[in-house]
C-alpha cells in the first residue's frame, strides 16, 4: 500500500521537478523507429486518470495485455464501470446478444476483475464503482425458465459487491438492478404469488454483518420489483444500518429507485449525521419514512405511492421535492429551513385529497423558490378546485414561481392559475410553462382563434408589481390565453424581460406579431434564437 | 501599504502575471487567467510573482496553448459570477446556455492537436495544476482507446508489446469477457 502511494506520489513530482519534460523528446526513441510511444511514457498517476476515464471496465481491463508497463495499472484505476453490452461491442458481435446466458457470464466478469483488483491494485483508493445490470434481454422461452436463477446469481453476486464496495473502500458505488423479473415473483401477478412464503431467500439481498465503510460519501441503488434488500430478518429499521452514521459515518448522497424492503417491512428509518442529499424513488410498500439527518440539504421524495407518514427532522433541509406520492401523505417535522419547494398538484381529486401538497405549502413557510406541476381537468370540474382557497394564506415568501400546467383542453386553465397566482404578491419571476393536449376536435384550432367562454379567472386578483422577470412556455395562440397574460401582467412595473415560446404544433405564425404588439406595451420584441424558438421582450429605454 | 486605496484598488483590476516558457519566451496573462492554474495560484498567494514566473516544464509552443484555454474558460468564470442577480436561482437555470455551447466548440476545436501536442498538453496541464484541461485531455486519450482491441491501441500509440505469449495468453484467460 504504501509502496503505491510513494511510486505515484514520486513520480508526479518527478515529472514536476524534472525539466524540462515533454512528451516529444523524453521518449523520442522507445518505440524505436516510427513514431514513438509517446503514451507508456506518461507518469502513472496520468495514465491511471486516464484509465478511470474509460467508459467500461472492459475497456480498462483490456490495456492490461497492451505491455508489461500495462499490466496490472488499470487495477489501479480511480474507477470501475461495469457496464453490460455497450452499444459497440453488441455491434461488432452478433453473437454478443443480451441473453441469460451472456448476462450470468458478465456477472461472473464483474466479480472475477472487482477481485483482481482487489488483489493488485497495492491499495489504491477506488474514488468510483459503478455496476449496472440494467439490461432490457432479449428472453426467449428457454430463457424465462433461466429467469429465477438469473435472479438468485444476481442477487448473491449483488450482497458481495455492496460488502465489496463497504470492504476495499469505495468512495462512489452506484448500483443497477434491474432484470426482467422471474414471472412467478412479479407482485400483484397472482394473488398467491405475493405471500411471504413465495418470497424465499432467493430474491433478498442479505446485508447482514456488513463491514462499516468509512469511505462511501455517494450510494446510488437502484433496484427492481424482483429483488429486496434486506440486513436481517425482523424490523425495517435494520435496513437502517446500512445507510446509518454507524455503517456509513461519511455517506453524502443516497438515491434508493425501486429499493424494497422485505414483505411485512415497511418502515424505513434513515439516521445519519453525514447525509446531504437523499433521494427515494418508487419506494413502494412504503407506508413510513422518518429521518433524523440533521445536516441533510436535499430531500426527494417521488411515487412513494404506499406512504402514508414521513417524519422529518432535517433542520438544514434546503430543497425539497415531494412529486407523484400518494395524496394523503402525514407530514410531521419542521421545514420552515426549506428554500426550494417542488410539488404537484392535481385538479381533479376530491379536495381532501390534497394534504400533503396543501401542508407542505403551509410548512415550508420561507420557500423563495417554488414549484409546481399542476395537472387540470377539463373546466366543468372547476369548483372541486378549493384546495388551496381559504387554507394557505398568501405566499408572500415566494419570489420565484414555475408553473407546469397540464391541461386536459386549452382553454381551462385560466382559473386554476389564476386562483394559485392570486395567493403570491412578490414575485421577481414568474414562469408558466403549458403542456397542452390537443383533441383533434379542437374548435380554435388553425386560424380561429376566437373563443367565446368566460374568463372566469377575471375574479381573482393577481399582483405583479415586483415582476422582473416572466417566461410564457408552450403558448398556442389563443385569444383567451392572450387576455390571461395580459391579465397577469397588468399591474407590473418593474418587468425587465418577457420570454415566450409557442407550442410547435399550433402553427401560430400568423398570430405571433399579433400577439406581440398586444402582450406587452413599448418594448422590442427580438429572436432568442433557441432550440424552443423562443422570443424575448425588453422595455424600450 | 502606506498608499491603500483607490491605486491599490486600480492595480487589482489590471493586476497582470508574467509567465516565462522554457525557451525563455514571456507571456503577459491577467490573474484571472492565470489562476486558473492552482500551481501559480499559489505562487501569487506566497507573492513570488515578481519577475515573472517560470515554468520550465512548459515550451513556448504549448503555453501559448495553454493560455489561450485558460484565456476563453477564465471568461466563462467571470460570466458564472456575474449572472447571480436578484433572480432567484430556477430563474437562470437556463442562463447562457448558449455560451456553454459555445464554449464546448471550443474545446473540441482546442482538442484538434497532433498527438504529442496532446501529451505535451496532459504533462503542462497536470504540472501546472488546470483541472478543466487535464480532464478534457486525458478524456480525449481515453475516447480514443474505447472499444479497442490490444493490438488496436498498440497500433495506434506504438506500443511494443513485451509480453511473453504465456503472459499474454494469462492476462486473456483471467478476464476473457473483456477479450471477447
Amino acid at each position: 500500500m504504501e509502496s503505491s502511494n510513494n511510486d505515484v506520489v514520486h513520480e508526479a513530482k518527478r515529472a514536476k521537478l524534472s525539466p524540462p519534460v515533454t512528451a516529444a523528446d523524453d521518449h523520442g526513441t522507445a518505440a524505436g523507429g516510427g513514431e514513438d510511444d509517446l503514451i507508456s511514457g506518461l507518469p502513472d498517476d496520468l495514465l491511471l486518470r486516464i484509465l478511470g476515464l474509460l467508459p467500461d471496465a472492459s475497456d480498462a481491463v483490456r490495456t492490461g495485455a497492451l505491455s508489461r508497463r500495462w499490466r496490472g495499472l488499470w487495477a489501479r484505476a480511480p474507477a470501475l464501470r461495469f457496464t453490460p453490452w455497450p452499444l459497440d461491442r453488441i455491434n461488432s458481435s452478433p453473437s454478443y446478444g443480451p441473453d441469460c446466458t451472456n448476462t450470468e457470464r458478465f456477472i461472473a466478469f464483474a466479480s472475477n476483475a472487482l477481485a483482481l483488483r482487489a488483489q493488485q491494485s497495492r491499495g489504491a483508493a477506488m474514488e468510483h464503482l459503478q455496476i449496472s445490470l440494467a439490461q432490457d434481454l432479449v428472453i426467449s422461452d428457454q430463457d424465462q425458465d433461466q429467469l429465477p436463477r438469473l435472479h438468485s446469481i444476481s442477487i448473491r453476486a449483488a450482497e458481495s459487491w455492496v460488502r465489496y464496495a463497504a470492504q476495499q473502500p469505495v468512495r462512489s458505488f452506484s448500483f443497477d438492478h434491474r432484470l426482467p423479473i422471474p414471472r412467478r415473483v412479479l407482485p400483484g401477478d397472482d394473488e398467491e404469488g405475493k405471500g411471504e412464503d413465495e418470497e424465499g431467500p432467493n430474491n433478498v439481498m442479505a446485508l447482514d454483518d456488513l463491514p462499516s465503510s468509512a469511505k462511501l460519501e455517494t450510494l446510488r441503488l437502484e433496484l427492481d420489483h424482483g429483488c429486496r434488500m434486506a440486513v436481517a430478518a425482523g424490523s425495517g429499521h435494520h435496513f437502517a444500518r446500512l445507510l446509518s452514521s454507524a455503517c456509513c459515518p461519511c455517506l453524502k448522497k443516497l438515491r434508493m429507485w425501486c429499493v424494497w424492503l422485505p414483505a411485512g417491512m415497511n418502515e424505513l428509518l434513515v439516521e445519519s449525521t453525514s447525509l446531504l442529499e437523499l433521494t427515494m424513488d418508487d419506494m413502494y410498500d412504503m407506508s413510513l419514512i422518518e429521518l433524523r439527518t440533521p445536516s441533510l440539504r436535499v430531500l426527494e421524495v417521488k411515487e412513494c405511492v404506499d406512504l402514508e407518514v414521513l417524519v422529518v427532522s432535517a433542520p438544514m433541509l434546503e430543497e425539497l421535492m415531494f412529486l407523484r406520492n400518494s395524496y394523503q401523505v402525514l407530514i410531521d417535522g419542521d421545514l420552515s429551513s426549506v428554500g426550494s419547494l417542488k410539488i404537484d398538484l392535481v385538479a381533479y381529486k376530491p379536495t381532501d385529497d390534497h394534504q400533503s401538497s396543501v401542508s407542505l405549502l403551509q410548512c415550508c413557510t420561507s420557500a423563495r423558490c417554488l414549484d409546481v406541476s399542476l395537472q387540470l381537468t377539463a373546466k366543468n370540474d372547476v369548483h372541486n378546485f378549493d384546495i388551496i382557497k381559504g387554507r394557505i394564506p398568501h405566499l408572500d415568501h415566494v419570489t420565484s414561481l414555475n408553473v407546469h400546467i397540464s391541461p386536459l383542453k386549452r382553454h381551462c386553465f385560466g382559473d386554476y392559475v389564476a386562483r394559485l397566482l392570486s395567493l403570491f404578491r412578490n414575485l421577481a419571476y414568474l414562469c408558466l410553462d403549458f403542456d397542452t393536449y390537443i383533441e383533434p376536435d379542437d374548435l380554435c384550432l388553425g386560424s380561429d382563434f376566437i373563443c367565446d367562454h368566460l374568463d372566469h379567472w377575471k375574479y381573482h386578483k393577481i399582483s405583479s408589481v415586483h415582476l422582473q422577470k416572466a417566461e410564457f412556455r408552450g403558448l398556442t395562440g389563443t385569444d383567451c390565453e392572450l387576455r390571461f397574460l395580459r391579465s397577469v401582467l397588468a399591474s407590473a412595473r418593474q418587468l425587465q424581460v418577457v420570454v415566450v415560446s409557442f407550442n410547435p404544433h399550433f402553427s401560430v405564425e400568423e398570430k405571433r406579431d399579433d400577439f406581440q404588439n398586444t402582450l406587452l406595451g413599448s418594448g422590442t420584441w427580438s429572436d432568442c434564437h433557441d432550440t424552443s424558438r423562443s422570443y424575448e421582450w425588453r422595455p424600450s429605454q | 501599504m502606506a498608499s491603500a486605496g483607490s491605486g491599490d484598488e486600480k492595480a487589482a483590476a489590471a493586476a497582470m502575471i508574467t509567465l516565462i516558457s522554457s525557451d525563455n519566451e514571456k507571456f503577459e496573462v491577467t490573474e484571472a487567467t492565470a489562476t486558473l492554474s492552482q500551481t501559480i495560484r499559489h505562487m501569487i498567494e506566497d507573492g513570488c510573482t515578481d519577475g515573472g514566473v517560470p515554468l520550465p516544464n512548459v515550451t513556448s509552443k504549448i503555453l501559448a496553448r495553454v493560455i489561450e484555454y485558460c484565456k476563453k474558460h477564465a471568461t466563462a468564470a467571470a460570466g458564472e459570477e456575474g449572472s447571480s442577480s436578484s433572480f432567484s436561482d430556477a430563474a437562470f437555470l437556463e442562463v447562457d446556455r448558449a455560451f456553454l455551447e459555445e464554449l464546448e466548440e471550443f474545446d473540441d476545436a482546442f482538442l484538434e492537436v497532433d498527438r504529442a501536442t496532446l501529451f505535451d498538453l496532459i504533462l503542462a496541464a497536470n504540472y501546472l495544476d488546470i483541472k478543466g484541461l487535464l480532464n478534457l485531455t486525458c478524456q480525449k486519450v481515453a475516447d480514443s482507446v474505447k472499444g479497442k482491441t490490444p493490438e488496436q491501441i498498440r497500433e495506434m500509440y506504438n506500443i511494443v508489446n513485451d509480453l511473453t505469449p504465456e503472459e499474454e495468453a494469462e492476462i486473456r484467460r483471467e478476464t476473457q469477457w473483456a477479450f471477447e
